[in-house]
């Protein structure tokens, strides 16, 4: 199973606004725009690691929603971006057993 | 002391030796050149600027000066370096003016990265400062030549200057350069203005300069808070609109406006996220400079009250 976690334990930096938010990486320097699934996503992920099923129900949770296909294709194809963006990054069970 | 203090010769000999030594806002320049008709224009139009004593450590040291023996005499010829060569051609003499001011700019945009930097005029009134971020050609100069004819204090028609430690504007009040139409804009907007001549010719058409008022060189140390932020757009013909802008797109406008956003990194995401946290935006399109000018007097008026 594939485990979730930040790219870089350095903290990121938020800023909030209504309907959009900015997160500065301290790792790479670069400045990111997130809706709201992406931020619940990165802070639910900068809080622990965690891998899709756990996405889904803390994500079902914060927007009170039910966890549907369509909402686990949004997590993973936001997963994917982030981790080409160099946000995050995917180990296996397997590997962190080792 | 002044720079209108020194008699034109004592300019001159100034300059042709150990160099003129003044204060434009933070920085300390140090100007060498032997040519005689730029210390005539350096007379009237850095008049205001405190001159500094030869001892000290500058912070750009800059040169106009002959390319050659014979280019002095024949179709002169001048070129502008910076303890090193920069990266500007050699021009003809009737231009060196211009290319004065731009080289200076190119000195602050490519060293001053203690300061976040945006592409921006600045002006302020009552203590609260207005940021008009643009791309070149919007009208920043112009109404920012405009609003300092208007009881505003002059900041910089170019660097939005912000220490990132507290999000503070810091004047750098340089010559105002006006291009083209806009010259005879500002000649008619405000009379008062004190313009340099005319170049023709240059890579951005006609241009000339508006010396910054005394008292914007005078108060030069003293920074402000940034209280709006218009990003403004002149448009043959169009009439003015006033539209607020969301924070979180004032964001993304101001930190893909600044020069050095990257080199400051994390400071300079904290510095945005302050200045965007404390300021009004709007967007700004109009052709009447006037009804520009009146516009944003009537919003900060209306915020002072």
């Amino acid at each position: 199973m594939q485990i979730w976690h930040l790219h870089s334990e350095q903290p990121l930096r938020w800023e909030h606004w209504r309907d959009q938010s900015a997160l500065y990486q301290i790792a790479s320097g670069e400045t990111h725009f997130l809706n709201p699934l992406g931020v619940a996503i990165l802070m639910q992920l900068e809080f622990n690691s965690a891998d899709l099923n756990q996405l889904c129900n803390h994500i079902a949770m914060e927007f009170d929603c039910l966890i549907d296909d369509d909402l686990r294709s949004q997590i993973a194809t936001s997963l994917t971006r982030f981790d080409e963006l160099g946000l995050i990054r995917c180990q296996y069970d397997a590997e962190l057993a080792t | 002391m002044n720079v209108s203090d020194l008699t034109l010769i004592e300019l001159r000999q100034r300059l042709a030796t150990t160099g003129l030594c003044f204060g434009c806002g933070l920085f300390r320049i140090r100007l060498h050149t032997p040519v005689a008709s730029i210390a005539t224009l350096l007379h009237d139009l850095y008049a205001h600027y405190p001159v500094y004593s030869e001892q000290g450590i500058d912070d750009y040291r800059i040169k106009l000066d002959w390319t050659s023996w014979s280019r002095r005499w024949i179709r002169p010829i001048v070129r502008f370096t910076a303890d090193s060569p920069a990266p500007f051609t050699d021009i003809p003499i009737a231009r060196a003016l211009p290319t004065l001011e731009w080289g200076t700019n190119w000195c602050i945009a490519t060293r001053a990265h203690h300061l976040l930097m945006l592409h921006a005029a600045v002006v302020e009134r009552h203590g609260r400062g207005l940021i008009l971020p643009a791309l070149p050609g919007y009208g920043k100069s112009t109404l920012c030549a405009a609003l300092t004819h208007s009881h505003w204090r002059l900041f910089s028609d170019e660097f939005g200057l912000v220490n990132p430690e507290d999000s503070m504007l810091i004047p750098i009040p340089r010559l105002i350069s006006l291009k083209n139409q806009s010259i005879d804009v500002i000649r008619a907007f405000a009379p008062s203005a004190h313009l340099g001549p005319s170049f023709h010719g240059t890579h951005k058409g006609t241009v000339a300069h508006v010396r910054p008022p005394f008292n914007s060189i005078a108060r030069m140390n003293e920074p402000a808070k940034p209280y709006w932020i218009i990003f403004p757009r002149w448009q043959a013909n169009a009439p003015l609109t006033l539209e607020p802008i969301p924070k979180d797109r004032a964001f993304m406008l101001l930190a893909t406006n600044a020069f050095n956003y990257e080199v400051l990194g994390e400071l300079a995401f904290g510095a945005v996220s302050t200045i965007v946290k404390n300021c009004d935006s709007y967007s700004l399109v109009y052709s009447d400079l006037q009804q520009a000018v009146r516009t944003i007097d009537e919003l900060v008026c209306s915020a002072h009250d």
